[in-house]
């Protein structure tokens, strides 16, 4: 059965093109346009990763991980995240938040995708 | 970024000439949300002889309802629009007319939107930011395979 990862963007397109390299390599994919939709929807069910953007409205990333952190069905499940080479204030945000790697927009499809593997939960 | 090199790789220059519906003419339509990129494509391809813009859309719903209506030879695409994505366009012409030839014309050139526009069928992926130029010189190639030559010829697989 096909592992599930979350990807979590404001950016429809990037939601898309993440979403075509892992269906690509055999994950399923669900996607959240921000961090409150994303929180909406993880309604329990398994999810073996979370991909999430840093700045997107409603929600920002950061916040968005410390609230996954929070329930007890997601505490473990490892957090990429996306960030501009600009933003080292934020990794360490997002480190603080629980985050376990951060991918530098823009990114090669198999950075990512090496990663993903290396990351996702068994 | 070597956008060319990904051009080069998957780029049907041949059938894509041989393709075309009535030689010395092509209808191009244009998806593109920002209206300056518009006319500047506009300006561009109205010195092309044989080339006519036959239609805009701004948004994914309203460019494959106008695509499907008016059935152009030649789609350009942006891949950020007003509504919905450029991909899905993509990949709903690519289901539908398979013929249908189209060029992304994107400022998100990396390898990420590169390989997921080929994936998805693109036959051309042009860097906005500094490939504008030769997408008018492909489109004048194609009306007059005859002086293929330059850049674009150096691009046939």
């Amino acid at each position: 059965m096909a592992k599930t990862i979350m990807v979590v963007d404001d950016s429809a397109s990037l939601r898309q093109v993440v979403g075509i390299a892992l269906r690509g390599a055999g994950y399923d994919v669900i996607e959240g346009c921000d961090g409150r939709d994303a929180l909406a929807k993880l309604t329990g069910q398994k999810v073996h990763l979370v991909i999430s953007d840093v700045n997107m409205p409603n929600m920002d990333g950061i916040t968005f991980v410390k609230n996954l952190k929070q329930l007890p069905a997601y505490k473990f499940t490892p957090v990429i995240m996306l960030t501009t080479e600009s933003q080292e204030g934020k990794k360490q945000e997002g480190q603080a938040a629980g985050a376990k790697a951060w991918v530098v927009k823009p990114f090669q499809p198999a950075q990512m995708l090496a990663a993903v593997s290396k990351l996702v939960m068994p | 970024m070597p956008v060319l090199w990904v051009i080069a790789q998957y780029l049907p220059m041949d059938s894509l000439i041989n393709s075309a519906p009535e030689a010395g003419s092509l209808n191009v339509f244009i998806v593109e949300d920002s209206s300056a990129v518009r006319e500047s494509l506009h300006t561009l391809l109205s010195d092309i002889t044989g080339v006519t813009v036959i239609g805009y859309a701004a948004d994914e719903a309203g460019a494959i309802e106008r695509i499907n209506a008016l059935l152009p030879d030649f789609v350009i695409l942006d891949l950020h629009l007003q509504q919905g994505t450029g991909l899905n366009v993509l990949i709903n012409l690519k289901k539908t007319h398979a013929r249908m030839k189209v060029a992304v014309l994107s400022n998100y050139a990396s390898a990420l939107y590169v390989s997921a526009c080929k994936q998805s069928g693109a036959d051309y992926f042009f860097d906005k930011s500094f490939q504008f130029m030769l997408l008018g010189q492909l489109l004048a190639q194609l009306v007059s395979p005859e002086g293929l030559d330059g850049e674009i010829a150096a691009l046939k697989p």
